[in-house]
């Protein structure tokens, strides 16, 4: 068939997802019970999955299906976000929930799947399409992906069907790895076939930004070197490592948040405006920017980057324990709780002005938020203007509160010409009242319909690891005296002196 | 008491800065649109007052209620409408504005509606009462909007409705329906199906709904997948409950298979072949067929499109 169906009403109807069954590894783990289980029923819940719809869950741990269907009803019922849970519904959509128990060392698991899958074209009308959740370590994925590979798990049963994998990060643990990883992968599966899955790109104001710079007319001029002083990139949490430690002192702030979350941020306000908006389009020109990024040489590391850990402290009358304190965690750790850089992208566009991205935990709140601070008016005219340090800020608010806000000057009433910083704000929650999608139902959807734009593509991972890696190299050989920031402060001192050298503060968001 | 806009803005702006000064964490003006509402002089106040609320959540506009009475001079007044979002610190209010006149004085409305309008920003109309919406008298009113919504559903019968609905389909406004937003569920599932049975082109259709007389949205319907043969026939006299639509099933032939769409409570049961699975659909509330409406305000080819073959329905006889 050409051109669009004639039943097709684009203005009213949802994206359609065709019949497809969703297998899931790792489907008694946390990401399963807490994310994509509530995910997929909200989907339901909106009628944005098709007829022909089944859930595999896979996992070591013996189980009925029945046993499963139980125990992902509590999961969705807990988890839900901003949902009600209705009961009529869960027991449609559980008619649809099966279980697979096995080892994933293990090739019989992947002929019971297999089994599976061919039983549910049939009952289930799934049309012989089947995206793969790989929920696992990521230690596991080559043997998963190679084992689904063996038992020709990785191609339909008709040419017309297709097979997809969702990864979840980390995408190795640096440069080297990450190219490793990603030979296992393509030993089995097209570039095409592999989802890797970044959920701060599935975020609505994270898709919003590329309506704000693309869908107007008016901030595209002004977004450039020659309007632009800087920009600030925060991702800040409150809380604690929060039981995690052990896996925390391996992956480390620089790692867990900047190398993709962040980098990934940076490229969707930085880059070049796509052709058209389609995924090659869009990711070619994310992939651009990141292969953009001035590596930083081994002697610039100590004013480019900044490495904290926090330590103990007294939050509002409690006592908090520092970072070497929490369970699990080595007393000795080197691990980086807190980081900070500099980076600088070398095109037309962009050269000489710095992205200072910072993250860390234990901070004083929880917030994520990219700031363009504009250059200063040539020229203060005012009284009382001289001096006075606000030049235009648009701030892109991702958590809390999404929205955009502007900052610009203002006359104060009364006589005199007086001006005052004032903002502008742009709530994307009240302006539209409406709930707007978890991250992972956008991204699952995307995933079924086939539409890879908000999913990361192996020669990005590979660039926002060459960003980061010289950094890690000279963090691995440095020894730090920590801790270096109080739990419930803004982060080591040594981060503000990094702006400093240049004459720029860190904004309190 | 002659209207004035200017008065009526003033009395708005002193509202604005009254809510200010009480409000330490400030207040949001939100305003996407200009609303104009037209209802008879006896509409319910408070359930029209309960719809506009939701719709201001999504749509906020500035919200101008235009009551039409048999007699009485033009009296207006306007106020503010706020409220909290959840978890949020700051009140969102918009603004509203109540006419009233007769039919006599309606003349001297429009100039008032002109100075009322939100500069820049679209204007949409919302006359759920379709005779209403035909009056000439209102056709100056009419157009000022982009977009004029109407409601043939509460004429029980497309028969009646259609002359209205051809004849506000032609002016300059875009004219939506929400009898045919009461539709999209089904053809949004109809569509689905057909997409993935892999069929463009229906042999048959059968089109079943509840109460007496044709629903303007199985008319819409059966126009819309505009099938080889088509059956509409009613399922039962009785009246559904109110928010869930007439349509009782919609079930299409092609290629040698049928899909079958049945209206199980606030259910749909969709049958095809052996395989049968369910679906929600939504309460077809005011608010949530507006929501719908003001979504849409380009050109709306596939209600245009439906509009014109309601005739050809008709003509081949129900």
């Amino acid at each position: 068939m050409s051109g669009p169906h004639p039943f097709d009403d684009p203005l009213r109807y949802e994206r359609a997802v065709p019949p497809a069954a969703v297998v899931i590894f790792g489907a008694n783990g946390d990401l399963t019970k807490r994310k994509l289980l509530p995910s997929l029923y909200r989907l339901a819940y909106e009628r944005r999955l098709p007829a022909g719809f089944a859930i595999v869950g896979v996992s070591r741990t013996a189980m009925s299906d029945e046993q499963f269907r139980e125990k992902m009803r509590e999961s969705v019922a807990k988890f839900l976000e901003d949902s009600p849970f209705d009961a009529e519904l869960w027991n449609e959509f559980a008619r649809g929930l099966f279980y697979v128990a096995g080892d994933i060392a293990d090739a019989g698991l992947y002929n019971s799947i297999a089994v599976k899958l061919k039983e549910l074209d049939e009952a289930r009308q799934t049309g012989g399409n089947a995206l793969f959740y790989l929920s696992i370590q990521p230690s596991q994925y080559a043997t998963t992906v190679a084992g689904l590979g063996a038992a020709g798990l990785n191609h339909g049963p008709r040419p017309e069907c297709w097979r997809r994998f969702i990864i979840e990060k980390p995408f190795g643990h640096d440069e080297a790895s990450a190219k490793e990883l990603s030979r296992d992968l393509r030993a089995v599966l097209d570039e095409n076939q592999i989802y890797r899955i970044d959920h701060y790109l599935g975020k609505e104001t994270v898709q919003n930004i590329l309506a704000f710079r693309f869908g107007n007319g008016i901030f595209e001029p002004l977004w450039n070197r020659r309007y632009v002083a800087q920009v600030q990139i925060t991702a800040a949490e409150s809380i604690g490592v929060e039981g995690r430690g052990a896996y925390y002192q391996e992956a480390g702030a620089l790692r867990d948040m900047i190398q993709n979350h962040l980098l990934q941020v940076m490229s969707t306000i930085a880059m070049e405006p796509p052709a058209v908006y389609e995924p090659t389009a869009v990711r070619d020109e994310r992939a651009k920017l990141l292969r953009s990024i001035l590596a930083v040489k081994p002697e610039q590391v100590a004013t480019h980057a900044v490495k904290g850990q926090y330590g103990p402290s007294r939050i509002g009358g409690a006592a908090v324990a520092g970072f070497r304190q929490e369970p699990g965690v080595d007393p000795q750790a080197q691990t980086d709780t807190y980081a900070a850089v500099t980076m600088f992208v070398e095109n037309w566009r962009w050269a000489g002005v710095p992205f200072y991205i910072r993250t860390g935990k234990r901070l004083p709140k929880r917030v994520t938020d990219i700031a363009i601070q504009f250059n200063q008016a040539p020229l203060s005219i005012f009284e009382g203007e001289s001096g006075q340090t606000w030049p235009n800020l648009l701030v892109v608010r991702i958590q809390p509160e999404e929205g955009i806000s502007l900052r610009f000057f203002s006359k104060l009433p009364g006589s005199g010409m007086k001006l005052r910083p004032v903002t502008m704000d742009f709530n994307y929650g009240t302006s539209f009242g409406t709930r707007t999608p978890t991250a992972y139902e956008t991204l699952l959807l995307d995933a079924l319909e086939g539409d890879a734009t908000l999913y990361t593509r192996q020669d990005m991972v590979e660039a926002s690891w060459a960003a980061v890696q010289p950094i890690l190299n000279v963090w691995g050989e440095t020894k730090f005296d920590f801790p270096n920031y109080a739990a419930g402060s803004w982060g080591p001192a040594a981060s503000e002196e990094m702006l400093a050298r240049r004459g720029h503060v860190w904004r309190v968001p | 008491m002659e209207v004035d806009a200017g008065r009526l803005l003033k009395e708005l702006d002193e509202n604005w800065r009254q809510l200010g000064k009480g409000e330490g964490s400030g207040v949001l003006r939100a305003c996407a649109m200009t609303l104009i509402v037209l209802v008879r002089e006896g509409a319910d106040a408070q359930e029209l007052g309960v719809t506009l609320a939701d719709i201001m959540h999504e749509h906020p506009n500035r919200t101008i209620v235009l009551r039409v009475g048999e007699v009485g001079e033009v009296v207006a007044r306007a106020n503010l409408q706020c409220w909290m979002p959840f978890g949020g610190r700051q009140q969102i209010c918009c603004e509203q504005i109540e006419i009233s006149a007769s039919l006599e004085t309606l003349g001297a409305v429009p100039p008032v509606l002109f100075g009322l309008m939100v500069a820049d920003l679209p204007v949409a109309v919302w006359c759920p009462d379709l005779e209403l919406a035909d009056l000439p008298e209102l056709r100056p009113v009419l157009k000022l909007a982009s977009k004029v919504m109407v409601d043939s559903s509460a004429t029980l019968d497309i028969r009646e409705a259609l002359p209205a609905l051809q004849r506000l389909s032609t002016e300059s406004w875009r004219l939506a329906d929400l009898a045919w937003a009461r539709a999209t569920r089904w053809r949004e599932t109809v569509a689905q199906l057909a997409c993935t049975e892999g069929w463009s082109k229906a042999d048959e259709a059968e089109i079943t709904w509840a109460g007496e007389g044709i629903p303007p949205a199985a008319a819409y319907v059966g126009a819309w997948i505009n099938p080889g043969r088509l059956v509409m026939k009613c399922d039962t006299p009785e009246m559904p409950a109110a928010g869930v639509g007439r349509i009782k099933s919609v079930c299409v032939t092609a290629k040698g298979r049928q899909v079958c769409l049945r209206r199980e409570g606030t259910g749909v049961a969709i049958e095809i072949e052996r395989l049968r699975t369910g679906m929600v659909f939504p309460l077809l509330t005011d608010a949530a067929l507006l929501h719908e409406e003001l979504g849409v305000f380009g050109q709306d080819s596939q209600y245009e499109r439906a509009l014109a073959g309601v005739q050809g329905v008709l003509d081949a006889g129900v």
